[in-house]
């Protein structure tokens, strides 16, 4: 009997400790994990990049750091990013497709380049960057979270 | 461990307090202290450096404030009346009325015995007084005789103090009855009442005669020519049919027009 008061108790503080932290982790996490990540995201992509990373509360004390950033066309450059992506070819559509007849871009000597296929080399240069952030700013989290119960506490026992 | 089913990338992040150490360590203090707050309530009698659930129980009985099943517990944790079975009432409450009935019963009684006092005084007085002339005869007439003369002197107006003081009381008793003439509890007062009963209006067309108010002084002859007068004989003679504080017909009465 006494054993499961005490049970029933115990548990009773942890749930109100974790109710806590699931009502201001979305508040907490923005502060320590999504704030810094777009500003990282602008200064190594581009602003749109930054924009298109958000958090989305998933469960219990439990949220996701969603990226969804979109070519012009609807094409998940995410993936492309944070997977990278293999030597592959790139052709022009054509006019026919609605596109055109061949691809242009600017050189490195500042020359316009015209060419009907290329061969990309493939991108790894930005592959696992979403994880990296998580793993580097989750602890901020934890330590926000711990400082921020602790005060919670004192101010109850006041 | 990235999610990429909706077609967006989605990074789970969990917290956990079991991997906080300091939430987990801060939880188990919660906990000690609660406990702690709880034992220190309930138990006087327990060594506070123990955490055993009975404490040294040598100190605890040591002396003769020992604590007991409920260590001593001082407050009203506990109810301090029995339960009364035949009452939903959890615990039994004192009814302040009940207290108040109680302290009058007590006033009267101590009333009552002292006036049994004087009669008893009295009557052993008297008593003494033919038992000692019994004994001694003539004499013993000093000490006695001297006392048996004080008492023969004041006996009877004390005999008449007595009689006045039993039926005055008797009397006030009677008349703060219920029911009595100085009965003090609630009476209704069918003059002020009337007040409220009709409004302004009414008591207008009352006195204008547009409203017509039968009155008779003898009960069943409502209704028959000769008895029954109405507000219109009054107006008609310039009687106020109000008095002073607006009461209807109070003062006047049918057959004096």
């Amino acid at each position: 009997m006494s054993l499961d008061l005490t049970k029933q108790r115990l548990s009773s503080a942890t749930d109100r400790v974790e109710r806590y932290i699931d009502d201001n982790i979305m508040v907490w996490a923005t502060e320590t994990i999504l704030l810094p990540a777009q500003s990282n995201l602008e200064t190594s992509i581009n602003a749109r990049a930054a924009d298109a990373l958000s958090l989305e509360k998933s469960g219990f004390m439990k949220i996701d750091l969603v990226w969804d950033l979109r070519g012009d066309n609807g094409e998940p450059l995410h993936f492309y990013l944070e997977f990278g992506t293999r030597p592959h070819t790139i052709e022009s559509k054509g006019k026919e497709h609605g596109g055109a007849d061949a691809l242009h871009w600017t050189g490195p000597s500042g020359k316009n380049i015209f060419a009907k296929i290329v061969n990309h080399p493939g991108s790894k240069k930005h592959v696992g960057l979403i994880q990296r952030i998580k793993e580097e700013r989750v602890s901020s989290l934890q330590a926000r979270i711990i400082s921020e119960v602790q005060n919670k506490i004192e101010v109850d026992a006041i | 461990m990235s999610s990429v089913d909706s077609d967006t990338l989605k990074i789970p992040i969990e917290i956990k307090t079991d991997d906080l150490n300091e939430i987990r360590k801060l939880i188990e203090d919660i906990t000690n202290a609660e406990n702690d707050i709880k034992t220190l309530k309930s138990r006087r009698g327990k060594d506070d450096s123990s955490r055993s659930a009975f404490g040294n129980r040598e100190s605890a009985f040591a002396t003769d404030d020992r604590g007991g099943i409920f260590g001593g517990q001082q407050g009203s944790a506990l109810p301090t009346q029995g339960r009364d079975k035949d009452s939903r009432t959890p615990v039994q409450k004192e009814s302040e009325f009940a207290k108040l009935k109680n302290q009058v019963q007590e006033q009267e009684s101590r009333g009552n015995m002292a006036g049994q006092a004087i009669q008893g005084g009295l009557g052993q007085a008297a008593q003494g007084l033919g038992f000692a002339q019994f004994l001694g005869g003539a004499k013993a007439t000093g000490v006695i005789s001297k006392i048996a003369g004080l008492a023969s002197k004041s006996f009877l107006p004390l005999a008449i103090i007595t009689t006045i003081t039993g039926i005055i009381s008797s009397s006030l008793d009677d008349m703060l009855a219920p029911g009595g003439k100085l009965d003090r509890r609630f009476r209704r007062n069918f003059g002020k009442e009337s007040l409220r009963l009709s409004s302004l209006k009414e008591k207008a067309e009352i006195t204008f005669g547009r409203r017509i108010v039968r009155i008779t002084t003898i009960g069943n002859q409502r209704g028959t020519d000769s008895q029954v007068r109405s507000n219109l004989d009054y107006v008609k003679n310039g009687v106020n049919i109000f008095d002073v504080n607006g009461v209807f017909n109070k003062g006047i009465g049918a057959g004096i027009i």
